[in-house]
């Protein structure tokens, strides 16, 4: 690996930047789907990667960081949440599109709705479809990330899945 | 609805490939045009913490710690509150990201004095000793009734195991008794976290304090000596004490309540309130009388937030609990 310590291994703030690089973008975008707005998502992702520095030594390697930074930000998420109280509540601003001349309303409106749709899920049916639909993560890893049952995670799959279809028929 | 439910057998992966490619692309797109502003600063001003810190031997310190606290409180939260799914505990998974049941001692006023109550929370195995210790001593807790008696959550400077050895090093400061904490509170300050330790460890091993990464023999002006071993009688633990359900956990109906007591005749009490409202109450016994045992019995009620008591026989045979009491708020759905 690129800039490894003389153990081959990359050290804390190496290992940061790398996994920054590679995973930044993917992971703000996965709380997005969680938490319904960018500078919440940023805020627990940039928590999490401060998190995962202190842990590197633990963790040593990138797969294990990944996994460790999946769930951070998975959980952290779910704190924001609740620490926002009753979530029916509160409306999140709306993850808006830079507005352009190229930007379809029509297109705007669809991916709130998905995020609104989203936000009505409870924790861990949302929690399930974002890791699987947009981490592509098997069941197993789905499982592990959330710590649950893979059957736990079956069940809620098939229902939130049930739940977005009705959405999807409205808008797709 | 129920097409999507017959299919349930098929969901890894191979279900119905045009919903699942549908909803993959509605999520994607719903996120594509979202573009961080740039973290990498902010993250790095976080991390450049004063080079002592970083050492991997004690890594529990400061901000770091505090993340842990949360990671790990979130982490039993969604064992508590979740689906009837998801109330069984997961088996320990044994991938890349091991999460460990670990117990997380507190403080807590009892009529026998300061005694230790604990909560169960899933932390991420590599750091379970770090993170358990930190919720210790910064009193991260879920039951608002207990709490962290160590002055200061940066008392904790970080833990290791090592040759049949847990060595937990605190600032310097912790050498002395601060003022205004009893001698009952120190003790129990001490046991706390070789109890904690332990518990995270998995190993009842013997716990050596170092302060600032140097032996010492006292601890909150306790002579500690070399080692300290855990002591888990009604000396140091709560006489009664509700293991599950846990604080703000979500039920069903009839739910079961556990638990360990200590009591005269080994006789239990408890109360299910809603307000000044007492909605069901009851006894049970413990398996033995006198010492710490554990109990259990099962509560069925209407759905609603309620609190439970538990406690043990109210000696003065008049009004009000008795000298040791634990109580936990709870949802029945």
């Amino acid at each position: 690996m690129r800039a490894a310590g003389r153990d081959g291994r990359w050290d804390a703030d190496t290992a940061v930047e790398q996994m920054y690089g590679g995973h930044y973008r993917a992971l703000v975008r996965l709380s997005v789907l969680l938490v319904g707005d960018v500078e919440s998502a940023e805020e627990v992702v940039q928590d999490s990667f401060v998190a995962m520095h202190g842990r590197w030594a633990a963790l040593k390697e990138p797969d294990k960081a990944l996994a460790y930074l999946r769930q951070t930000v998975v959980n952290r998420s779910r704190s924001l949440l609740r620490h926002r109280g009753v979530r029916s509540r509160y409306t999140p601003p709306a993850v808006a599109d830079r507005p352009g001349a190229d930007e379809d309303a029509l297109v705007a409106e669809r991916r709130q709705l998905v995020l609104d749709a989203l936000r009505r899920l409870p924790d861990r049916q949302r929690e399930v479809i974002a890791l699987r639909y947009y981490l592509d993560l098997s069941e197993a890893d789905i499982a592990e990330t959330l710590g649950i049952s893979r059957g736990a995670v079956k069940s809620h799959a098939s229902r939130a899945a049930a739940a977005l279809r009705t959405l999807m028929e409205d808008v797709s | 609805m129920n097409r999507a439910d017959d299919r349930d057998d098929k969901l890894d992966g191979k279900l119905d490939g045009k919903l699942d490619a549908e909803l993959r692309d509605l999520l994607r797109d719903a996120v594509s045009r979202v573009e961080p502003r740039h973290g990498i600063d902010a993250i790095r001003s976080r991390t450049a913490a004063p080079r002592a810190r970083r050492s991997w031997a004690w890594a529990a310190g400061g901000a770091v710690a505090a993340t842990a606290a949360t990671i790990a409180a979130v982490s039993l939260l969604s064992t508590g509150l979740g689906t009837s799914n998801d109330v069984r505990p997961a088996p320990e998974p044994t991938g890349a990201t091991p999460l460990r049941t670990v117990s997380v001692y507190f403080v807590g006023d009892t009529g026998g004095g300061t005694r230790l109550f604990s909560e169960q929370r899933r932390v991420f195995a590599p750091v379970a000793l770090q993170e358990a210790l930190a919720d210790a001593v910064q009193g991260v807790t879920f039951d608002p009734d207990y709490t962290s008696p160590w002055p200061s959550g940066e008392m904790l400077r970080g833990a290791r195991m090592r040759q049949g050895v847990i060595a937990i090093n605190l600032d310097a400061r912790a050498a002395t008794r601060p003022q205004g904490m009893s001698l009952g509170t120190a003790k129990a300050a001490v046991q706390q976290l070789v109890l904690t330790a332990q518990s995270a460890t998995r190993h009842r091993y013997p716990v050596r304090f170092l302060l600032d990464g140097r032996p010492t023999a006292t601890v909150l002006g306790l002579r500690v000596g070399h080692e300290v071993t855990g002591r888990r009688d009604d000396s140091v633990l709560a006489a009664v004490s509700i293991r599950s359900p846990a604080q703000d956990a979500t039920v069903g109906s009839p739910f079961t309540v556990t638990g360990q007591a200590a009591t005269f005749e080994a006789n239990v009490q408890w109360e299910l309130t809603q307000g000044d409202t007492v909605v069901r109450r009851g006894f049970t016994t413990a398996r033995e009388c006198c010492t710490l045992s554990p109990y259990s019995f099962k509560v069925s009620a209407p759905p609603g937030v309620y609190t439970l008591v538990v406690h043990d026989e109210d000696a003065s045979g008049g009004e009000g609990v008795g000298r040791s009491v634990d109580t936990k708020s709870i949802t029945v759905r």
